[in-house]
C-alpha cells in the first residue's frame, strides 16, 4: 500500500538560531525513507531535528501532491549531517527555497526515473557543493565517470574516460530525459 | 631593554623574509611531490570496498588555483599538510600536473584557448612550502578549471592505487 509518512521534528538547534522546525521523510512503494523538505524551511532548520524532539504520524496518502520518489542522493544531506560535516553545512545555507537545490532534487529524481525505466545500473553519487555553490554530483562506473554541476536550473556534465585523460573528456548539459538516458547509458556501457 | 628585543624581533623579521622571498623565487622541480589534504568532511573521496576514488572537488579552489605543499620544503612530513585528523593526505608529482593541458573549444568544436598548467611557490610566512597550481593564461571561465580539477582527481587516484596514500584517511588507518 502507498502510503505517505511525514515525520515532524521540533528543536532548537544549538548552533543555529533557528527555532523549531518541520521536515518530513516519504515512504515510497519501494519503502524508502526519503527527506524532504517542507513549507520552504531553510536547510539549516530542516536538518535541526537532529539535535531535537522527533514525532512521527501517518498521513492519508495526497494523490496530487508531488513528493518526489527517490532522491537519496540528496537524504543523505540530511541524516548525514553533523556539525563537523562541511559539506552538509554549506548545504544547509543554500536553503530549501534555494533554486540550485531544488531544480538538484527534480534534476535527480528525473534521472532515477529514467534507471528505473530501463532498468539500468545505479549507485548513489558523491555529493559536494562548488566554491561557487554548486551542487556537485559524481559517479563512478568502471573506467569512467560523470560529474554533474548543478547551478540554479542547469545542469552541466563532464564525462571522464579512458586511460589518456588529457585527451577523453567532454563537456555538455542535460536535461531532458533522451539527454540522461543518453548519459547514463554511456557511463555504464 | 625594549629597544634590544626590538632589534632582535626585526632581525628575525628580515631573516623571515628573507627566507620567504627565496623560496618564493625558488622553482618546483619536475621530480618534487606535492602534497594535499583532501577532506572526508568535503567529501573530498570515495572509499568502497574495493576501491578509492578522490572527488574532484578535493581540489576545489575559489581562486581557481590549488593549493598544494611541497614534500622537501616539508621534510617530506605530510603530517604538516593535514588540515584536521579526519582527512588525508594524496600526492602529486610536479612533472604530471604540468602535463596537464587544457584545451577550451568554441561551439563549433574549434579551439579557442590551451591552458598550461605549472606548478609556482607560494610560500606564507605560516606556510613556506605552500605552492599552487596556475593556469596560463587565465580560464576564461569556470569549464576548463572543472576539466582541470578532473585531471588533479585522477592523477591522485592513479597514486594511491601504485603507491598509496601519503596519510591515510581515518577510515582506512590500521588500528
Amino acid at each position: 500500500m502507498l502510503s505517505n509518512k511525514v515525520n515532524t521534528y521540533s528543536g532548537n538547534s544549538p548552533d543555529y538560531n533557528s527555532g523549531a522546525t518541520s521536515y518530513s521523510h516519504t515512504m515510497s512503494n519501494h519503502n524508502q525513507a526519503l527527506a524532504v523538505p517542507v513549507d520552504g524551511n531553510d536547510l539549516g532548520r530542516a536538518r535541526t531535528p537532529l539535535f531535537g524532539e522527533y514525532q512521527s504520524k501517518e498521513l492519508s496518502p495526497k494523490p496530487n501532491s508531488i513528493v518526489p520518489y527517490s532522491y537519496d542522493s540528496l537524504r543523505v544531506l540530511y541524516r548525514g549531517y553533523s556539525r563537523t560535516q562541511e559539506t552538509y553545512r554549506r548545504m544547509a545555507e543554500l536553503g530549501a527555497s534555494n533554486e540550485t537545490y531544488r531544480y538538484a532534487l527534480k534534476w535527480v529524481d528525473q534521472l532515477k526515473e529514467v534507471v528505473s525505466s530501463n532498468q539500468l545500473w545505479w549507485n548513489e553519487p558523491l555529493v559536494n557543493l562548488s566554491m561557487e555553490s554548486e551542487i556537485v554530483l559524481e559517479w563512478w562506473h568502471e573506467n569512467k565517470k560523470v560529474t554533474i554541476y548543478i547551478l540554479c536550473n542547469i545542469a552541466q556534465y563532464i564525462k571522464v574516460w579512458g586511460e589518456d585523460i588529457d585527451d577523453e573528456m567532454e563537456d555538455g548539459f542535460a536535461a531532458s530525459s533522451d539527454e540522461l538516458t543518453e548519459l547514463w547509458k554511456w557511463l555504464i556501457s | 631593554m625594549a629597544n634590544f628585543i626590538d632589534s632582535v624581533l626585526s632581525v628575525f623579521r628580515y631573516m623571515g623574509n628573507s627566507f620567504i622571498e627565496t623560496l618564493a623565487n625558488d622553482v618546483v622541480s619536475d621530480d618534487e611531490l606535492l602534497y594535499r589534504s583532501v577532506s572526508r568532511d568535503l567529501r573530498g573521496y570515495s572509499v568502497t570496498e574495493s576501491t578509492v576514488r578522490i572527488s574532484s572537488q578535493a581540489f576545489s579552489d575559489r581562486s581557481r588555483c590549488p593549493s598544494v605543499d611541497r614534500a622537501k620544503i616539508r621534510d617530506h612530513k605530510p603530517e604538516f599538510t593535514l588540515k584536521s585528523p579526519n582527512d588525508g593526505v594524496v600526492g602529486l608529482i610536479a612533472k604530471d600536473v604540468r602535463g596537464i593541458a587544457e584545451t577550451q573549444n568554441d561551439s563549433k568544436g574549434q579551439p579557442i584557448c590551451v591552458y598550461k598548467i605549472d606548478v609556482f611557490p607560494r610560500p606564507t610566512e605560516e606556510n613556506p612550502s605552500h605552492a599552487q597550481i596556475e593556469p596560463s593564461p587565465e580560464y576564461k571561465n569556470s569549464t576548463p578549471f572543472k576539466k582541470v580539477l578532473e585531471k588533479l582527481a585522477c592523477q591522485a587516484t592513479i597514486r594511491i592505487q601504485n603507491y598509496g596514500w601519503e596519510i591515510e584517511p581515518p577510515e582506512l588507518r590500521t588500528q
